[in-house]
């Protein structure tokens, strides 16, 4: 095979598959554009777009099933587009469900396997389409027999009479013969498609060009038909090969062709390449020819041997001209072994038969692999892991890095001054001793002068003259002081306003916009209304809002889950809806936005609304709440969230088993973060999502037990309470504590922790934990404030420590510990239990 | 290992003045059929070529191969061997040495496993019954390459 980039190198491989799922995602979206708005060129262009660099990225890697499929994919897309054909539903199925396909086999590629499953139905449906949409191209065109016509009108035109050679042979079966037309149709005898050409001349990188090879073989050789092969080899020593014509795996069946056609980019020249194609015996003539911009084959760099017999010089031309359609292929003789014009069963021996050997080759593309393969090497690990930034956001970091350093050149600035001002200082106290040491030393001789009757007045004088000084011995040094506390302050403070930014910016590379999500659901959304027979219309809003990427992996299943309760169970049928006055078509709504740290996703439809009596009665009856409970609306809602619980009266594939909506809110409190639902019978139910930004910093309430500090995560902190040891009641072995009217259990951090303390202190704080439906009070020495936390992950043997969730380090420099809340409460009230025991044990 | 840079290349041997066509170049011969081998040795010695092994199955090819090297500028490889066929040969060869240069020796109905060889980086192929200009112009041929 002709030298591709090493296909194991795992950069390549992550890079791939980056491109792979956008690719794959623009194929999707693109194609749900296209069934609702069938004449939209643009989702054309790109979804052909999208396949042509899945195909031509599968290549590079060697994932042949992937590239070969792809190929069939884009060709079906080809004849779609040229055709003007708009797109019917069962199309589009197809398409889908080849991009199923094309996801599955990257999964399986991803995986260290490959797709293995038959996809021989779905390549003949997608081969039957490409027909239809042919035939129907030239009807609408005018042309009633399209099989007989002489050309079809809004197809490429070398194609056309490709097929209209096709049609007429007697010979063909009406199915597989067709299949054989349309392959050859997309890229007809030897010539270059407009977009092969392009595809050709992009594989071109820097100081390489694309040479399209003409090379004529001697028939007379023993081994006539190695030549393709040896040609192939010897070309690959001087560049890449990119493309065969035929294609490579027919020159690696048996066959003889006298001419083969090679696109071969390469640094070298016209002269040396054409030296390497020349074989003693087994070539008859070369000729190379560079592809100029427009792709078509170009006089700029030719070299022409004489080809030695006129029927190779026809080959030739036929291989080269793009007018030149199947007119040649009858005066080739066909040395291929499927000569015989029947069965065609085969596709190869039709178009064999029918265009010449040109054709063969385009015909068995998306065939099979063979023997020469490279070892299949290619396992990956994770692409999770790779993230697209926009440069602007790593520019803005590199900003602030170059301000932390002239900030950080302030401060040694600040630092000689300071040392200034203590020399200042220190000669200040010097003299000031000096001084105070004089005075002392005067102060007898003055006593003596008063003594001698030297008035005060006199005395105090001199002594001010000599002594004034003292009170200004300071000043130099204070206000030097002052001036540098200043500059220290403010530099202080942009220390602060840059780390604040630096770490907002950092946190932003990590944020991707959540319509990497939402893009997801136009399809499951389309799947889902179809096979639930309803019509729903599915609007997205916010998608530009970002959050985290490790929150927004985690995002995706709990989003499905609602939507598809909310298409299931909440939008009704077209007639349930006309009855009820609605619009048929129901509407979904998707919705994101940001409310200070926290995103807000919003699900909602236009449905039939939840029932509250009858969320109530089936509370009640699965026994989730007394009979006599009253609760308000709002809290029934939310009663849906409960395990086992679901108010629809029939089991549907989709949901309605009663697992789903719990597991949605387990969830999303593993992402800290909450959901609930607000319904409107009749009228349409909306669930409401809200999750941190990130998952890296949260903000921590700081907590002191005994010398230890501990960080209570805000998100689960629902109150906290100063109280006397008196108001610690027990009821039933537990601990607990009367909150208005409610009831808390307790669990002392110190017992659980195991760190000294003394319990016999005139108050304690309890901060009131709540996780899911459980809610706990956890005793400490005092609250210290709220802080950002850094979450840092613990390693190795503290990662099992339980009730822990990692730790930070505070300002400080001092470790604390973040409380797993969720953990904890399972926890504490093990725990709690067991102590007492064994307390109680010990004191009898 | 000893290194190529130890000996003169093809090149510089030409640069030396010794006749282009045979004069001093060593092969190996890797073939089952003594009749064959004897052919090849008898063409190829007649015109100054330097017969330096020869082996009788691809194991053993291999292994004179590894052990001549770098005292071998040109393989003649049989495809059908006993023990371990030409092609996987060639490819040890190449594993080992990726500058070997290695000429198939085939029979005719092999085509297959010849263009296998050539992508797998066999320099050329000679198609048996052997002739005597075919052997030596394949063969001066991957010389030259």
């Amino acid at each position: 095979m002709s030298d591709y980039l090493d296909p194991a190198n795992e950069e390549l491989l992550k890079d791939f598959y980056v491109e792979a799922e956008l690719q794959v995602e623009a194929l999707e979206s693109n194609i749900l554009v296209l069934e609702n708005n069938p004449g939209d060129s643009d989702a054309v262009d790109e979804v052909f777009r999208a396949a042509h660099t899945l195909k031509g990225a599968a290549a590079t890697v060697q994932m042949n099933e992937l590239a070969d499929f792809t190929h069939l994919v884009e060709d079906a897309l080809d004849v779609i587009r040229s055709g003007g054909v708009s797109l019917e539903s069962e199309t589009v199925d197809l398409l889908l469900q080849s991009v199923d396909v094309i996801k599955s086999m990257l999964d399986a590629r991803s995986r260290g396997g490959v797709y293995q499953q038959n996809i021989d139905g779905l390549c003949a449906e997608l081969k039957m389409a490409m027909q239809l949409a042919e035939e129907e191209g030239s009807h609408e065109a005018g042309f009633p027999e399209a099989a007989d016509a002489p050309s079809g009108t809004g197809i490429e035109s070398a194609g056309a009479t490709d097929s209209d050679a096709n049609g007429a042979d007697p010979g063909s079966g009406p199915g597989a013969g067709t299949n054989a037309a349309n392959a050859g149709q997309t890229a007809a005898a030897g010539t270059l498609s407009e977009y092969d050409a392009l595809e050709l001349r992009e594989a071109a990188t820097a100081g390489e060009t694309v040479f399209q090879i003409d090379v004529h073989f001697n028939r007379d050789n023993p081994m006539n038909t190695v030549g393709g092969i040896q040609v192939f080899a010897a070309l690959k020593k001087r560049g890449r090969v990119l493309r065969t014509l035929p294609e490579f795996e027919a020159l690696y069946e048996d066959n003889f062709f006298p001419t083969v056609t090679y696109f071969v980019a390469s640094a070298e020249d016209a002269p040396s390449l054409q030296t390497a194609a020349e074989i003693p015996d087994v070539t008859t003539g070369v000729s190379v020819q560079a592809l100029d911009q427009t792709g078509q084959s170009g006089a700029a760099q030719t070299a022409q041997s004489a080809p030695d017999t006129p029927a190779a010089t026809t080959a030739s031309s036929a291989g080269a001209a793009s007018e030149a359609g199947p007119a040649a292929a009858p005066g080739e003789p066909a040395a291929a072994p499927g000569e015989s014009p029947e069965p065609p069963t085969e596709s190869q021996s039709a178009a064999d038969t029918n265009a010449g050997p040109e054709t063969a080759g385009e015909v068995t593309r998306g065939g099979g692999k063979n023997g020469t393969e490279l070892p299949d090497s290619l396992e990956r690990k994770s692409s999770g892991s790779v993230l697209r930034v926009d440069s602007k956001r790593i520019d803005n970091l590199l900003n602030l890095v170059s301000e932390t350093v002239i900030n950080k050149a302030g401060f040694n600035q600040l630092v000689s001054e300071f040392s200034d001002a203590l020399n200042r200082f220190d000669s200040a106290d010097q003299q000031l001793r000096e001084t105070l040491k004089s005075l002392f030393d005067s102060l007898p001789s003055y006593l003596e002068q008063m003594h001698n009757g030297t008035s005060v007045k006199q005395v105090r004088k001199e002594l001010l003259t000599r002594f004034g000084g003292l009170y200004s011995a300071y000043d130099e040094f204070e206000s030097g002081l002052k001036t540098t506390v200043t500059r220290f302050r403010s530099n202080a403070q942009n220390l602060g306003r840059i780390t604040g930014e630096l770490q907002e910016g950092v946190m932003r590379i990590r944020m991707v916009p959540i319509a990497q999500i939402f893009s997801r659901f136009p399809r499951l959304v389309r799947d889902l209304s179809r096979s639930l027979g309803k019509n729903i219309d599915l609007e997205i809003e916010g998608e530009e809002t970002e959050l985290d990427k490790s929150v927004i992996e985690d995002l995706l299943d709990p989003l499905i889950h609602c939507v598809r309760n909310s298409i299931d169970h909440g939008v009704e049928t077209p007639s349930q809806r006309h009855e009820a006055g609605k619009a048929e078509r129901g509407v979904v709504g998707l919705k994101a936005s940001n409310e200070g740290n926290m995103i807000v996703i919003e699900i909602s439809d236009d449905g039939r609304g939840i029932d509250v009596e009858k969320v109530r009665g089936r509370a009640i009856e699965r026994g989730v709440i007394q009979a006599g409970k009253t609760l308000t609306d709002v809290e029934a809602f939310n009663l849906i969230f409960e395990p086992g619980f679901s108010t629809a009266s029939a089991v549907t594939n989709v949901s309605g088993r009663g697992v789903g909506l719990d597991v949605v809110k387990r969830q999303l409190e593993k992402l800290n973060g909450s959901v609930s639902v607000w319904s409107e019978l009749g009228a349409g139910t909306r669930f409401t999502i809200k999750i941190p930004l990130t998952l890296a910093i949260i903000q921590g309430l700081l907590v002191r037990v005994g010398k230890e500090m501990y960080a209570i995560p805000i998100t689960s902190v629902i109150d906290s309470h100063r109280i006397r040891p008196g108001e610690i009641k027990r009821i039933d072995n537990y601990e607990v504590f009367n909150v208005r009217d409610d009831v808390v259990s307790l669990l002392r951090l110190n017992r659980l922790f195991q760190i000294e303390t003394d319990e016999e202190k005139s108050y304690h704080y309890v901060v009131i934990v709540g996780a899911g439906d459980k809610k706990m009070g956890l005793v400490v020495d005092s609250l210290i404030g709220e802080e950002d936390v850094v979450i840092k992950p613990l390693r190795d043997h503290y990662t099992n420590a339980p009730g822990i969730a990692g730790a930070n380090i505070t300002g400080d420099g001092t470790v604390c510990l973040i409380i797993d809340v969720g953990q904890l409460l399972d926890l504490g009230l093990k725990h709690e239990m067991e102590q007492r025991k064994r307390r109680e044990t010990t004191i009898r | 290992m000893k290194t190529k840079q130890d000996f003169p290349s093809i090149n510089e041997r030409k640069a030396e003045g010794v006749k282009e066509d045979g004069n001093g170049y060593r092969v190996l011969i890797v073939d089952d059929s003594m009749f064959v081998t004897k052919q090849i040795s008898q063409i190829l010695t007649s015109e100054g070529f330097d017969v330096v092994g020869i082996a009788t199955d691809g194991e053993e090819g291999v292994e004179k191969y590894k052990e001549l090297f770098p005292n071998v500028d040109v393989v003649t490889m049989d495809i059908t061997m006993p023990k371990m066929d030409g092609v996987t040969a060639l490819e040890k060869i190449l594993e080992f040495d990726k500058e070997a240069r290695v000429v198939m020796i085939s029979a005719l109905g092999k085509q297959d496993l010849v263009k296998k060889s050539l992508l797998l980086g066999a320099k050329n192929y000679i198609v048996k019954p052997l002739d005597r200009k075919k052997v030596l112009e394949r063969i001066v041929m991957s010389l030259k390459q």
